[in-house]
């Protein structure tokens, strides 16, 4: 290692680490902010922690994400691993190719126009067959499961191709027929690979804004929509202190994630 | 049914993307006997077996097992079992639990389950280690887990996909000997695919030599090495000369006039060609002798060119005049000549092949 190298590259890491991760850290420092000015310090105070648990308005948009983040997690992750099953086992099944693109069409195409081909689409159901009623919880489930679900398939696809083939037809020779090779044999191994998708799906869920207010009615607003919200009329050091919870909850899934990945790669 | 074959396979076909990787298969497989399918790679021995396995659907021809047709009965209803090359071990299960997969799937009530899986441990000596999962195993035991796992279910069938490949050289000759155990113990028939000429000389009481989809030879080792059909038969099962040349006699020993020596050598019989035909002349090296033990109605002599040290052994290529080459295999113990020395050579007429093809 040449002298430039040991303290370019260091250097180049540093700054790299300080542009991603400073906003971060100014979020998380200010919410222990006695002012009520977001931008000037007075002292350290865990005030506006206090303040969001008495705020019902951030406790029902958390309550509303939660629950709209478990079930488009769930759906997401039962569709998305059948799609990654028949993508990496099917062969070269009838418009396989449409299928995938379709699959995989959510991960390029632009939020806005996801969310806005959603809220056309709940739309014209809703004046066809009377259902979705207005939009709120369910429609939000649909429009997250609907992305989340090509996450899932990805993850899961990857794993199915790691695994032996030879598994799956060791077990329909022992006189396993395809339903039981699938739950004896397939779907415990496919589970860390569909839990790694589900806790994906889960975070994107928790986080989207774009789709979110596509798809939400009257009277169902997401944390996301309310941060944003608020942020327009001013910042309140409360978001400061929601950032910082919110931080601290994906980073601890994201690392429940990761391990699981971990201990199943070995 | 009792007496009869336990597999019988008539006009097997199976291509891939228009590609035939068996053609036109027929055999039967008896009650109890170690049947192994040699070739090279690609030549369609593994998908018999897949086929056989109901893991392939064939394209034409017909499967009978135990005097039932199989032809188009799935996998799981087949009363085959398989020992797969990867031995696709359930890596989330463990040894006990992979034994006991297959009987699971009979619906067998929980103790016979723990009898049956007590049974297989003690056959395959596993004992102490039903609680370890797969990748706690070392190859060799891994082996042994997939064959338990396969003969739990007592099938009269066996099939068994390149068993050792996977293991080094020392475990190999070992296991072998293990097979062998097993196999009387159960009184399972085997069918084993393999690509080592060796192994399948070791083990099988019949091989059937394949070649491009098709069987080639089909007969005992002895036979199959001793009185190969083809060129190709006698090339891919150990090491053979062959000397091009027309069949002058067509009697018991024959008579071949050998057309780069310009001499006539006898063989065994004329290998049902009449006299006239082209033939080739396949002679072992190990029935080729060196002076002063040469010996033979053949005898000839030549120049050492090369010799190869092969530890019990010594492989010597003689050159004869005429282009030609002959390889001797002689025992260590007997001198050889340097290379570039003269020596004579010999070979009975009953070590001589006559073949057509």
């Amino acid at each position: 290692m040449t002298r430039g190298e040991r303290f370019v590259l260091p250097a180049a890491l540093g700054a790299g680490y300080f542009f991603l991760y400073l906003p971060l850290a100014i979020v998380i420092v200010y919410s222990f902010n006695e002012s009520r000015l977001v931008t000037v310090w007075s002292g350290l105070s865990a005030r506006w922690y206090g303040e969001l648990l008495a705020n019902d308005r951030i406790l029902d948009a958390a309550g509303l994400s939660l629950g709209v983040g478990l079930c488009a997690a769930t759906l997401a992750t039962v569709l998305g691993t059948l799609a990654g099953v028949a993508m990496a086992r099917f062969g070269r099944f009838r418009a396989r190719f449409l299928f995938a693109v379709l699959l995989a069409a959510p991960l390029v195409m632009p939020e806005v126009v996801t969310g806005l081909t959603l809220l056309l689409m709940f739309v014209t159901l809703e004046q066809v067959v009377g259902w979705p009623d207005g939009r709120g919880f369910a429609t939000l489930v649909l429009a997250h499961a609907s992305f989340g679900l090509s996450y899932v398939a990805v993850i899961v696809q990857a794993r199915m191709a790691m695994l032996d083939p030879a598994l799956e037809e060791a077990a329909a020779d022992l006189g396993a027929p395809p339903a039981r090779v699938f739950r004896a044999v397939t779907l415990p191994l496919l589970l860390p690979a569909a839990a790694a998708g589900w806790l994906l799906a889960f975070t994107l869920s928790l986080d989207d804004l774009v789709i979110a207010s596509f798809t939400s009615g009257p009277g169902a607003t997401t944390l996301p929509m309310y941060v944003f919200a608020s942020v327009r009329l001013g910042v309140s050091p409360q978001v400061n202190a929601l950032g910082t919870v919110l931080v601290g909850f994906a980073a601890t899934l994201g690392l429940v994630a990761w391990a699981i990945w971990r201990r199943t790669a070995r | 049914m009792t007496a009869g074959p336990v597999l019988r396979v008539a006009t097997l076909g199976k291509s891939f993307g228009g590609i035939a990787a068996v053609d036109g298969v027929g055999f039967e497989v008896e009650a109890g006997e170690i049947f192994a399918l040699l070739g090279p790679s690609g030549c369609g021995k593994t998908t018999l077996l897949r086929l056989i396995a109901g893991l392939e659907v064939p394209d034409s021809g017909t499967i009978a097992i135990d005097g039932e047709d199989m032809t188009g009965v799935p996998a799981w209803r087949r009363p085959v079992n398989t020992v797969f090359q990867s031995y696709a071990l359930f890596p989330h299960m463990t040894v006990a639990q992979n034994i006991a997969f297959g009987l699971r799937q009979d619906g067998l009530a929980r103790a016979e389950i723990g009898r049956r899986v007590d049974e297989m441990v003690a056959l395959v000596q596993l004992g102490g280690l039903e609680r370890r999962r797969p990748d706690q195993l070392s190859g060799g035991q891994r082996q042994r887990v997939a064959l338990a796992r396969s003969l739990a279910k007592r099938p009269k069938l066996l099939l068994l996909d390149e068993p050792l490949a996977a293991l080094d050289r020392k475990l190999r000759e070992q296991t072998r000997g293990e097979l062998v155990r097993i196999q009387a113990h159960t009184g399972t028939a085997f069918i084993l695919v393999t690509h080592d000429q060796e192994e399948a000389l070791a083990l099988a009481r019949r091989v059937a030599v394949m070649r491009a989809g098709r069987i080639e030879q089909l007969g005992p080792p002895r036979a199959v090495y001793d009185r190969p059909a083809s060129r190709y038969v006698a090339d891919f099962i150990g090491r053979v000369n062959l000397l091009e040349g027309t069949l002058v006699d067509a009697g018991a020993p024959a008579a071949v006039r050998c057309g780069a020596l310009d001499i006539v050598l006898r063989a065994r019989d004329g290998g049902g060609a009449a006299a006239g035909a082209a033939v080739w002349l396949a002679v072992r090296p190990e029935h080729v002798a060196l002076d002063p033990h040469g010996a033979g109605e053949n005898r000839m002599s030549g120049t050492v060119v090369a010799s190869s040290f092969l530890g019990e052994s010594v492989l010597v290529d003689v050159a004869v005049g005429g282009g030609a080459t002959i390889r001797a295999l002689v025992p260590a113990r007997h001198a050889v000549p340097a290379p570039g020395g003269a020596v004579a050579l010999g070979f009975a007429a009953a070590a001589v092949s006559v073949l057509t093809r």
